[in-house]
């Protein structure tokens, strides 16, 4: 290579080098907090809200963001084992607790928590979720951080279109179904006449998006909610005991693949972000999916064709062959823990931290700026209720709340769950071996338990 | 044979071509659309203004790029990826030149042997080494450490470095070293001031293949990386998986990043890969 | 010569070794280190529960990557060998095609694999247009598998088509020459000259491929995540999920690494003799 060429060259690789050796992002800061999160709006929020605490205090805090399909839950499991201690703070998943708790890796608050939280403005229900392990030990791990629950998502213009409404009309008269008018399901069955229209008269459209998919708990999340509202359970949590298996059981799931039956072709494997996709792109008339993804909706920038013409509904109840009612969302939301395993000097950060996030204030700020707080004040005031199109659903949701398993074995219990009901969706498996099969399994793993609190 | 114009085979070759680019053109295309557009169905392929439902026009935006650079969370994994591959491939350039050297050189009681051991570990699959890499990492705090991934890259290119510069000092006439001895030159000197330029050609080649090995790598940065040391593959996959909006327009501009080191490289020295790829037997 | 080989030896010993002595000695203990402080001793029941697990997840994942390498490597070179057929006489050109061939094979399958995911979404994806169909390629269905094994043979066809060029241009003209003078047949001279001479080096890329094939892991992990029961839980997957999802147990997986290194060292074997007969040729 002639020179200058050659000096060229090697003097751009110098210059990059230098440039990367002096990334700012590699090498810890000692002084800063490091908050553990997933890979999400709210952590978005969380980063930027944390910005006022470093004007306040001058501490740097970061959110680390990790996916939902799995990073975020290798990422908080790879630092539990290994005892480390990278992250000051973990907002680790609710079901999470008993193994935080278990194993020693979340700080415990109780004595902490009365004195510095104002825990009688906080939902119970967010306490008993997000906070306090075993249920009923009035033992705290964790402080709410974000509450969150599986909501509804539906394409108001279409919906009061009054072609559509006549056309449904027709659509019931056919199928010889007693008339309801085409608006919000009140029932599971609503729904699913509703989503059948849009599936199979309308052209270019599904009816519903929800989501399937193996990661993580994500099919889990929307069978739970079909599971409860038909009278069926996951179990006696507070005696460990498994009582899936009931006739309920296979009847939630078998409805569960019908109802899918009016979702796109890809619809027995959505992740959160596909049923996003599917909301966007406009071809889908209903979607679930968590509270948490909906800014994205209502945002005009990342949702540019629809944001403005939708609509948002709890979960529709179930009534049985006996006449009694029965309504429940899957629950979401994530406590705020500190990490154990981290020096005394760097958990009173922290602590100092989480005290400042569940003040009244911020706890409104947090909220205005799309984060759901678990502060019954905030919840209720005037500014929340008309920030978003959802937030007035809350109140409710809180009512209708429902965990899964959060014991520190829940990992295999829901690695069970996951793939039996992603055969019997995905791959044609009878439902009743699906619940069979999981509550087989689920008796062995509680069973062979090897831990004592 | 003289070179024809066109022959009977450059059509199906440009066909051929045509289909091997063609994934990467779909990414040059989806970077630069909305969200919704890259979702659309039927999929979209000219950029104009506003489509109605159906068409084939998508808006462009140069958004997917400024969210790549901009918010600063690609930035700092490219960057790593830059520092974490040149230090590899430096080390193991080094080591392996030397290892390559002995074994071409130096006849001795196991030979084969070593030669066979610093082949066989090209033939690990790093998810096997993966576990207890983590695990011994961890321990001595070199988890998630851009040190530690140059350590353990360093050790995977190793036995590609090795084997490629022993197949061309193979090539190199022991007289040059032997004239360099006469003039009173050590082995060491020997090696560094007359027999090293003389495979500069070599050096080329493996230090490429070497840097892409590094910068592609992503089982054990998936494991071994959590904030600080995250390389880009690591990093365009998190992109691909997260679930808070659609990220097809940003991972498809990420990803076009991703690739354009291996692309420029392969540009410039394609004579010499082909060699390195099959460990020296295939020299064209 | 101490040296020269010192430091090699010393980054091998290191990083290579040392971290698969520790994986023996893990594999025989209980330990799944979120919940256990301490390694529990276990025998030998790591080893035979890879054999007598209930789901067969070890059997069946070592069948889906075996069926993974016949495909793939049979494909590659096949339709490798065509093109190199193809492409056997210099035209203009040749060199920018060179390159656009070579391009597949210098990207990382991670990050092709995050885009390939988008190409064969079901709903959206181009691929599903292009051809008019509505097939699900990911989660559970079977064809998940044929995604993995298209990005594969996209990826690596051009390898094949390097060797075999380089097989076929390593055959003497004289041999051609001599047998058109004998009015030997196309077919003929296909049959007796070109294949027998060209096998070995492709017969050595086919080596090649089927080592690289057993590795695989990128691709499937990126387009299907890491589950035990997929179409495409190969075995590299498979322990990824035993260590780091589910169960976590360290003990378990590396049991099952050091299975996956008895069949690696097998196929090294096969490996170093297929190179061996080149190089014996080739002289």
């Amino acid at each position: 290579m002639p020179g200058a060429n050659r000096l060229i060259a090697w003097g751009s690789v110098f210059i990059l080098l230098v440039f990367s050796g002096c990334n700012r992002e590699a090498g810890r800061n000692g002084s800063a907090l490091y908050i553990l999160w997933a890979d999400w709006e709210p952590a978005r929020t969380l980063q930027a809200l944390a910005e006022e605490y470093t004007r306040e205090t001058g501490v740097e805090v970061k959110v680390v963001r990790k996916s939902w399909d799995g990073a975020f839950t290798e990422a908080a499991f790879t630092e539990f084992r290994n005892r480390d201690d990278n992250y000051d703070i973990i907002i680790g998943d609710s079901q999470w607790l008993g193994l935080g708790v278990v194993g020693g890796h979340y700080l415990e608050l109780t004595d902490w928590m009365p004195a510095h939280i104002p825990m009688e403005d906080i939902v119970p229900q967010a306490l008993l979720w997000y906070s306090e392990w075993p249920q009923g030990s009035r033992r705290y791990f964790a402080i709410p951080c974000q509450a969150d629950a599986m909501g509804w998502v539906y394409r108001r213009d279409l919906f009061e279109s009054e072609t559509h409404r006549r056309a449904f009309a027709g659509f019931l008269e056919q199928r010889g179904i007693p008339d309801f008018p085409l608006g919000v399901p009140q029932t599971w069955e609503q729904l699913e006449w509703i989503a059948a229209y849009f599936q199979d008269k309308v052209p270019g459209m599904h009816g519903i998006a929800m989501p399937t998919s193996r990661k993580y708990d994500m099919i889990t999340m929307s069978y739970e909610q079909l599971l409860w509202a038909f009278g069926g359970d996951f179990g006696d949590y507070r005696r460990n005991r498994a009582t899936f298996q009931s006739p309920e059981a296979v009847e939630a799931l078998q409805f569960f693949n019908d109802l899918l039956k009016s979702s796109s072709p890809g619809g027995r494997n959505l992740g959160f972000g596909d049923v996003t996709a599917q909301m966007l792109s406009g071809r889908v008339a209903m979607a679930c999916n968590f509270f948490a993804f909906f800014p994205a909706l209502v945002n005009p920038a990342t949702n540019p064709d629809y944001y403005d013409k939708l609509g948002f509904f709890n979960a529709p109840a179930h009534v049985d062959r006996n006449g009694v009612k029965r309504r429940a969302t899957s629950l979401g939301g994530q406590g705020m823990s500190v990490n154990a395993h981290i020096s005394p000097a760097r958990q009173a950060r922290a602590k100092a931290f989480m005290q400042w996030f569940s003040s009244r204030d911020i706890q409104q700020k947090w909220a205005l700026k799309g984060g759901i707080s678990a502060n019954q004040e905030v919840l209720q005031s005037p500014d929340f209720l008309t920030a978003l199109p959802y937030n007035s659903l809350f109140e409710e949701a809180f009512g209708l709340m429902k965990d899964f398993w959060s014991t520190p074995e829940f990992g295999a219990l829901l690695e069970v769950t996951q793939r039996e009901i992603c055969a019997a969706i995905q791959r044609d498996k009878a439902p009743l071996d699906a619940v069979k099969a999981i509550q087989t399994e689920h008796e062995r793993i509680l069973h062979e338990r090897r831990w004592k609190l | 044979m003289k070179r024809r114009a066109f022959t009977w085979a450059t059509l199906p070759a440009i066909l051929v071509a045509v289909m091997m680019l063609s994934p990467v053109l779909w990414m040059l295309l989806t970077s630069f659309k909305l969200p919704p557009d890259t979702v659309a169905m039927p999929p979209r392929f000219l950029p104009g203004d506003m489509a109605p439902e159906n068409s084939f026009w998508f808006r462009g935006t140069l958004g997917n790029y400024r969210h790549v650079f901009g918010d600063g969370d690609s930035v700092g994994p490219i960057l790593n990826s830059l520092w974490v591959a040149f230090w590899a491939t430096l080390v193991s350039l080094l080591t392996g030149s030397m290892a390559g050297y002995a074994l071409s050189r130096f006849a001795f009681r196991g030979v084969h042997f070593v030669q066979w051991l610093i082949l066989g570990t090209r033939l690990l699959p790093p998810l096997a080494v993966a576990v207890p890499v983590s695990f011994l990492f961890s321990r001595v705090g070199l988890q998630d450490t851009r040190f530690g991934l140059i350590l353990l890259y360093s050790a995977l290119n190793l036995s590609l470095s090795t084997w490629m510069m022993k197949g061309f000092f193979d090539e190199v006439p022991r007289a040059f070293e032997e004239a360099a001895f006469i003039d009173g030159y050590t082995r060491l000197e020997a090696f560094f001031k007359v027999v090293l330029p003389q495979v500069i050609p070599g050096l080329t080649a493996t230090s490429v293949l070497g840097f892409l090995g590094a910068w592609n790598e992503y089982a054990f940065a998936l494991t071994l990386t959590s904030i600080d040391a995250v390389t880009l593959p690591v990093r365009v996959h998190a992109i691909s998986a997260d679930s808070s909006s659609v990220t097809w327009g940003p991972l498809a501009a990420a990803a076009l990043v991703s690739i354009l080191p291996p692309v420029l490289f392969t540009f410039f020295t394609r004579r010499y890969l082909l060699r390195g790829i099959t460990l020296g037997t295939v020299k064209e | 010569m101490g040296l020269f080989l010192g430091p090699a030896l010393l980054l091998l010993l290191l990083m290579d070794i040392l971290p698969l002595l520790c994986s023996l000695a893990l594999s025989f203990t209980h330990f799944n280190p979120i919940i256990d402080t301490d390694a529990a001793f276990a025998g030998l029941k790591n080893y035979s529960g890879l054999f007598t697990g209930e789901r067969h997840e070890v059997w069946r994942s070592f069948l889906r990557t075996g069926a993974l390498i016949v495909a793939a490597v049979g494909l590659e070179t096949v339709l490798g060998f065509t093109l190199a057929l193809l492409m056997r006489r210099r035209f203009r050109g040749q060199g920018w095609l060179t390159t656009a061939l070579l391009i597949p094979m210098m990207l990382s399958p991670a990050i092709m694999g995050s885009f390939w995911r988008y190409v064969f979404n079901t709903d959206y994806g181009l691929w599903n247009w292009i051809f008019n169909v509505r097939w699900s390629w990911d989660g559970a269905q079977p064809r998940a598998f044929l995604a993995v094994l298209l990005a594969e043979v996209w990826m690596w066809t051009p390898f094949m088509m390097l060797i075999s060029l380089a097989a076929l241009n390593g055959i003497p003209k004289v041999l051609y020459e001599s047998a058109r003078v004998d009015r030997a047949g196309r077919w003929f001279r296909f049959r007796h000259i070109t294949l027998p001479l060209a096998a070995p080096l492709v017969a050595l890329g086919m080596v090649f491929r089927t080592v690289d094939t057993f590795k695989v892991f990128d691709t499937a992990m990126v387009l299907n995540g890491n589950f035990e029961e997929q179409p495409t839980t190969f075995v590299s997957v498979l322990l990824h999920a035993k260590a780091f999802a589910g169960s976590h147990s360290l003990g378990e997986s590396s049991a099952l690494a050091y299975l996956m290194l008895a069949v690696s060292v097998g196929m090294a074997a096969a490996t170093a003799y297929a190179l061996k007969a080149v190089r014996e040729k080739r002289a």
